[in-house]
């Protein structure tokens, strides 16, 4: 693979020296020029068929799709192998036919993203390794400090992941400035607060069930095959405000009848008081005058004093 | 009162027969149009694809995505119509 061989000269001496200690393979002499180096990862790193060392410095879109499917891409299975390893990983798939590749080939390739990511969580425990890289200059650093302590295995398999994790992250447009914590690869693999919304969302799409992946999870459909459709709102659809000024004019309605009819009523008693005029009735008229002229208390005893005389 | 549209409604009320693909529920007169570009000239062959893939409403809305643009609201709308015409006749 022509790509390869370019890249490799490309990359640092540091970076070639952690990658040929990951691989387990004996470092030449200390001063050993950078071609050694070159040689030795072309001889032994490549020759693994991981072909994840020579997308440092590109971009990291183009290498998602032969970085997430080492051994198996889904692209190039048939159908029925298609169909088993959507089966591993616990999903029912219907008749893989032309129209319906596409879909479960997308759905694989989520699949072995979350399952890198999975497998990586699993095997390495606190051993200083971190998934997550945030921009292409760390790489170099995060690169040797995850590959030292790591087996061969998992390395690949990490890088996978970190790839695809990355390419993930940079999709995802959050560049975080967390760098690789030599410690507890749990809490770094564990993804920022930043970016969990984002990815639990994904995650929750593919890894529901501790023992395998269900990857359909969807909201029922309400009022759909009889089932009963549940309101979280109430049926009235009016604000609580509204409710309540509803209630309160409710009240105010009665009260402008109440005013009207207390009105009707005075008009009552004054025509009733003007009937009572006209027929001179004293003490009524002087208990009118009385409060006619005010209510001032002495004033009403001088008056009650004037009634008893007269 | 049922959140389903009138279209959704009149699909689900009767075998679909020959129907158009415009009559599905989130399926307008452009999304039909690039339906039956692609050969989903009728509404069952939408019900084939739906029913291909085990009526399986993501599929399905990825599939919807990827053959006509539908937006999340409109996928629904269909994968939700073809469901309930599936409880009903199927």
């Amino acid at each position: 693979m022509p790509v390869f061989v370019e890249e490799t000269a490309q990359l640092s001496k540091a970076r070639l020296k952690s990658d040929l200690i990951a691989h387990n393979v004996a470092l030449p002499p200390a001063k050993s020029k950078k071609g050694t180096y070159v040689e030795l990862h072309k001889r032994h790193v490549q020759q693994k068929t991981c072909a994840d060392f020579s997308s440092d410095e590109e971009p990291e879109a183009d290498d998602e799709e032969p970085n997430v499917a080492k051994i198996l891409d889904p692209r190039s299975l048939t159908d029925d192998d298609l169909k088993a390893a959507l089966q591993q990983h616990g999903v029912k798939a219907g008749p893989i036919v032309a129209s319906t590749r596409a879909l479960y080939e997308r759905k694989l390739r989520n699949l072995l993203l979350s399952n890198g990511l999975d497998k990586v969580n699993d095997k390495v425990n606190g051993a200083g390794e971190a998934v997550l890289y945030s921009d292409s200059e760390e790489e170099e650093v995060s690169e040797e400090e995850q590959e030292q302590p790591v087996t061969e295995e998992v390395q690949t398999q990490t890088e996978a992941a970190e790839r695809s994790q990355q390419d993930h992250k940079q999709d995802l447009s959050s560049q975080s400035e967390d760098h690789v914590y030599p410690q507890c690869f749990l809490v770094s693999s564990r993804l920022e607060p930043a970016q969990e919304p984002s990815q639990d969302r994904f995650k929750d799409l593919l890894a529901d069930t501790p023992t395998g992946i269900y990857a359909t999870r969807r909201r029922p459909i309400k009022g759909a095959a009889g089932r009963p459709v549940q309101y979280a709102l109430p049926d009235t659809l009016l604000s609580p405000n509204t409710l309540q000024r509803q209630e309160v004019e409710r009240r105010l309605v009665p009260l402008k009848i109440q005013i009207l009819v207390f009105f009707i009523v005075a008009i009552i008693l004054y025509v009733i008081l003007v009937l009572f005029e006209d027929y001179t009735f004293n003490p009524l008229l002087a208990l009118i005058d009385i409060f006619n002229q005010g209510l001032n208390s002495d004033e009403a005893q001088e008056l009650e004093g004037l009634l008893e005389v007269e | 009162m049922s959140s389903t549209s009138q279209k959704h409604k009149n699909f689900v009320a009767e075998p679909m027969a020959d129907k158009a693909v415009n009559a599905l529920a989130g399926i307008g007169d452009v999304l039909g149009q690039r339906l039956e570009d692609k050969g989903f000239d009728k509404a069952y062959v939408v019900l084939g694809q739906f029913l291909v893939l085990k009526k399986d409403e993501e599929l399905f809305h990825d599939w919807l995505k990827d053959a006509c643009g539908a937006n999340a609201k409109q996928q629904k709308d269909c994968s939700s119509c073809l469901k309930e015409w599936c409880d009903a006749f199927l």
